[in-house]
């Protein structure tokens, strides 16, 4: 057994001596090789993530002005477009003569702005909820809409059922921002589907 | 050691060139040596420890630390590509692969040590360990020539220590028999 020992010690020995004497490790180009490529492809992955992100930052300016441009053919719940005229401020009533409807009388159809298919129109505008927070110094100014009644009363303008599934022209008393503070109705006409 | 691999291949992983040379600094050797002894030829090692390190460059995520050490994950690149090689190669050709004979006492008497001290001798040493079956080889390799623990080795291996152990009692015996059953050793030592 103890000669058995000692072989075993010879033969390991003898393994020691033939790892020390083998060649100890990869020529050194292949480690300059490796750093190149190390170089290169990190160098690739990063101009691919740069290119990732700018994709990613297209794709979602796009999609936002995509959506931006369809907002208000989706606000619009009735078939046909907004339509939306300026009126010259000497045709208009200045915001300054706004007499102000409480808003707690629904426009009736059959008081105000009675089921018929003419023209109406009304001198007077009517407060919408926004009123209350006009500031003195606001630009306001007055434009035309044809809209769907329902967005009438959504924007809180006094509208009854009869006549929530018509299309109506309106004026509209809306602030430097665009915030509507009054309306008046200019005509409306009956729903054909 | 293996927590600072870890993080050397994190920040590889980030594009961090001074870790990808810390991590080739520390293993190319070891790889290289490993492939060396197993194959018996310097270009098939240099070539396998060239596809050790792309594979690191190209995918460091792929190592799992659930798994086992990034030696172990290195070695374990180089092990298979090795395999992959041998088996297109056919270089692999196993000598005493069936029945090997058991120490006899003339064996457990040669003193190896004494013997096998020349350049010469180393190479019939060489070529005798490359001629034993893969898996005895490798466990010669890992634990006689890379001075493995046995658990380092078993991890590279894919066993348990004991398994390890068991192979490498059995690699020398099929060592000590070549050598002598040959007669390598007296024309080694001339």
């Amino acid at each position: 057994m103890p000669d058995r020992n000692q072989t075993d010690e010879g033969l390991s020995a003898a393994l020691r001596e033939l790892a020390g004497s083998s060649r100890q490790g990869a020529s050194p180009q292949l480690g300059l090789m490796l750093k190149d490529s190390f170089r290169r492809h990190y160098a690739r992955r990063r101009r691919m993530f740069r290119l990732r992100i700018a994709a990613l930052t297209v794709c979602m300016i796009t999609l936002g002005l995509a959506f931006w441009l369809r907002l208000p053919s989706l606000k619009s719940k009735a078939d046909g477009p907004v339509v939306v005229h300026m009126i010259p401020p000497e045709q208009v009533q200045p915001p300054a003569q706004i007499s102000i409807l409480g808003k707690g009388h629904p426009v009736a159809s059959g008081k105000v702005f009675p089921h018929s298919n003419s023209s109406i129109a009304t001198n007077e505008f009517v407060a919408l909820p926004s009123f209350a927070m006009v500031s003195a110094g606001d630009e306001l100014r007055v434009v035309r809409l044809e809209i769907p009644a329902e967005d009438l009363r959504l924007m809180g303008a006094p509208v009854t059922e009869e006549i929530a599934n018509r299309r109506v022209t309106a004026d509209f008393v809306v602030g430097h921002d665009g915030t509507p503070y009054a309306m008046r109705l200019v005509n409306f006409k009956e729903n054909h589907p | 050691m293996g927590s600072d691999d870890l993080e050397l291949l994190r920040q590889l992983a980030k594009g961090n060139e001074a870790a990808f040379e810390s991590l080739y600094e520390r293993y190319q050797r070891p790889i290289y040596r490993f492939v060396l002894h197993m194959s018996g030829n310097a270009a098939s090692a240099e070539e396998i420890t060239q596809e050790v390190f792309m594979t690191v460059i190209r995918k460091p995520k792929s190592y799992n630390a659930a798994k086992g050490t990034v030696a172990g994950y290195l070695f374990g690149i180089a092990r298979n590509l090795m395999r992959r090689k041998m088996q297109q190669t056919c270089h692999d050709v196993p000598l005493l692969e069936n029945g090997v004979e058991e120490d006899s006492p003339e064996a457990a008497n040669i003193d190896l040590l004494e013997e096998l001290s020349h350049a010469e001798s180393l190479e019939c040493l060489r070529k005798a360990v490359l001629a034993l079956p893969e898996a005895y080889r490798e466990v010669v390799v890992l634990c006689e020539l890379e001075e493995m623990t046995y658990p380092e080795a078993a991890a590279v291996v894919k066993c348990s220590p004991g398994t390890i152990a068991s192979r490498l009692h059995r690699a020398k015996s099929m060592l000590r028999t070549k050598l002598k059953g040959q007669g390598h050793l007296k024309r080694c030592v001339g």
